[in-house]
């Protein structure tokens, strides 16, 4: 048996913490200021206690991350006089890689040469003290946005800035984010992310996590996308995080979108109750389309205001949004603005929507959760001595197998197809554990391709762009 | 040859691209993403590639690629076409100082935000002019 169990538990890291903190050179820092900090932090900052309060429509979520502090101090007035619900800290690519030195070099030279060269926010570069000015008066929770497989100290300095919300998951910002960073180890560092941010919080208000859904956006069939959420759930649950969210992106078929976020909840409750994790909260985040976006803002707009209903419509808890400027790079912190305005907008438009369902949306869950139950039982009955070796274990044999993953050690071998009702199908599980009947049906709902002339490239490039 | 520079890990596009060229008649070697300048010189040198096809999408290629030429040139591979393509820059600049700006590292040709790889396959055709399709 592999499934989690308490034994897993890293109980005190403190001499690990210690040890990362030192290293790092930071004055800023030692194993108790995150914990005196957040327990001074007014509660209207926590993640985990804004999830507890009734709502009757998903929270937003924008992204944003700019090298500089008056510029990022800038963008988080702006969202949050905009109505945004979370503020967002985005990390840039050089930290998330744990380069800090070029992260800091690019920081000076974009100063210098006045304009940005960094993708975001280099925490690391700018500390703690900074960092924590950024949210002076705000009183809503910030998110960390990032993508880093070695997230140990980024963690550190962002719950010591007063962030207690902590995107991402050993194998959910490794696979996506990373081509060489060995698996292992990345699920070893997040399993220390996900036991600092249990002992970090105040009791009544604990540090959440929210795993990474989306993957690599890009033909991900929803049984993969639930399996990595459902393992890093229970890989957080192990070391004590009590409340969390599950995730996934648009996949660009509303039915599908309702049954995956059925299935989720589903099987999130069914695994926390089955190893007897009842005290762990889940969340549904869901993210707006992921994939390549419109130029045109007319209808850039438009994927935004229909991704919005469809967040309310699967019952989301929090959508993560994007800008009309997706296609082109970074948003303007006004273009980010405003997309926070209308996804409020339309959501208020359908105050408490319940869920719908349909034929097509009850074939789809049915499918999902046989395939899911499926994946997760050879998961969990992995001859392995623990969770995190049986997950490992998993992605190596290509059972967890992320479509156009860069990652080397992701096996690559499950093919997916978009049917003509866009729902994404699998054409091949390569090593994913599937049933023959599941298999089959697959095959059936794909139906024959009537695109299937021309070349390869041209057919993928489409389904890339499908909504583009 | 064909990957992607710096910390770059969109990976989407440089996939596609890739099958793109095999299906068009080349024989692509495919790097990947995380590479930097040294990277694509040591490949091109092992594979005796005749052109690279670097990509970025993040913006990280203003710095990544500065002085690429040179580096190439240096290694003896001046005769290896180099082409770049992505979204360029970070932030919306002008598309001519874009091109201009990746020329002037060495680049020969500079596809900022193409649509699709139809004119990249159609200049690489052409540059190499005695490849068949």
């Amino acid at each position: 048996m592999s499934g989690p169990d308490s034994d897993a538990c890293l109980r005190d890291i403190d001499e690990e913490r210690a040890r990362l903190i030192d290293i790092s050179g930071t004055d800023e820092l030692d194993t108790s200021t995150a914990r005196v900090y957040l327990a001074s932090l007014p509660r209207d900052r926590f993640a985990s206690r804004a999830y507890l309060a009734r709502r009757d429509r998903p929270y937003i979520q924008p992204r944003g991350g700019f090298p500089g502090l008056d510029r990022q101090r800038a963008l988080t007035m702006a969202l949050c006089e905009a109505g945004a619900d979370f503020i967002p800290l985005t990390i840039d690519s050089h930290t998330r890689h744990n380069d800090y030195s070029t992260a800091s070099e690019l920081l000076a030279a974009g100063h210098a040469q006045g304009h940005d060269l960094l993708n975001g926010y280099p925490i690391v570069s700018h500390g703690v003290a900074r960092t924590r000015s950024l949210f002076e008066g705000i009183e809503k929770p910030v998110s960390l946005r990032h993508g880093t497989p070695d997230a140990r100290l980024l963690a550190e300095l962002a719950l010591a800035s007063g962030i207690t919300e902590i995107e991402g998951g050993g194998l959910s910002y490794a696979l996506p984010y990373s081509k060489a960073f060995p698996l292992d180890r990345a699920l070893m560092h997040w399993q220390y992310v996900d036991r600092l941010c249990a002992v970090a919080g105040p009791a009544d208000a604990p540090i959440h996590r929210e795993s990474f859904g989306p993957l690599t956006a890009t033909l991900v069939p929803p049984v993969i996308t639930i399996a990595v959420q459902l393992c890093e759930l229970l890989l957080a649950a192990q070391q004590g995080v009590q409340s969390f969210a599950v995730s996934f992106g648009q996949t660009g078929s509303f039915e599908q979108d309702v049954a995956t976020a059925q299935v989720l909840r589903e099987q999130s409750a069914r695994l926390l109750t089955r190893f007897g994790f009842t005290d762990v909260h889940v969340r549904l985040v869901f993210h707006q389309w992921m994939g390549a976006f419109p130029v045109e803002p007319s209808l850039a707009w438009q994927l935004i205001a229909v991704s919005a209903a469809v967040s309310l419509l699967v019952g989301a808890d929090k959508v993560v949004i994007k800008t009309p400027e997706e296609a082109i790079g970074i948003p303007s912190i006004e273009s980010n603005a405003a997309a926070v305005r209308a996804v409020r907008y339309v959501l208020d438009m359908f105050p408490g929507a319940s869920a719908v369902t349909n034929e097509v949306i009850e074939e789809e869950r049915e499918l999902i959760g046989s395939e899911v139950t499926q994946l997760m039982d050879h998961v969990l009955t992995q001859p392995s001595g623990s969770l995190v070796a049986a997950v490992h274990r998993c992605v190596l044999s290509g059972a967890i197998d992320v479509p156009f993953a860069p990652h080397e050690q992701n096996a690559g071998g499950l093919i997916s197809d978009r049917g003509p009702d866009r729902r994404i199908r699998i054409l091949s599980p390569g090593a994913v554990p599937l049933s023959a009947a599941d298999v089959s049906r697959e095959r059936d709902l794909l139906g024959a391709r009537a695109d299937d002339r021309g070349a390869l490239w041209e057919r993928l490039l489409r389904d890339v762009r499908i909504l583009a | 040859m064909l990957g992607v520079i710096g910390h770059d890990i969109h990976v989407v596009a440089n996939r596609i691209l890739a099958i793109g060229l095999a299906e068009s008649g080349f024989r692509p070697y495919n790097l990947g993403t995380s590479n930097d300048v040294d990277d694509f010189a040591d490949a091109a040198l092992e594979t005796g590639a005749r052109a690279v096809l670097v990509s970025s999408i993040n913006g990280e290629g203003e710095e990544a690629c500065a002085g690429i030429g040179t580096r190439f040139a240096a290694a003896g591979l001046s005769d290896v076409l180099l082409y770049i393509g992505g979204n360029l820059v970070i932030g919306d600049r002008l598309s001519d100082e874009v091109v201009r700006l990746f020329t002037s590292y060495g680049f020969h040709r500079v596809f900022h935000r193409p649509a699709t790889f139809l004119p990249v396959l159609e200049a690489l055709r052409q540059d190499l002019h005695d490849v068949r399709s």
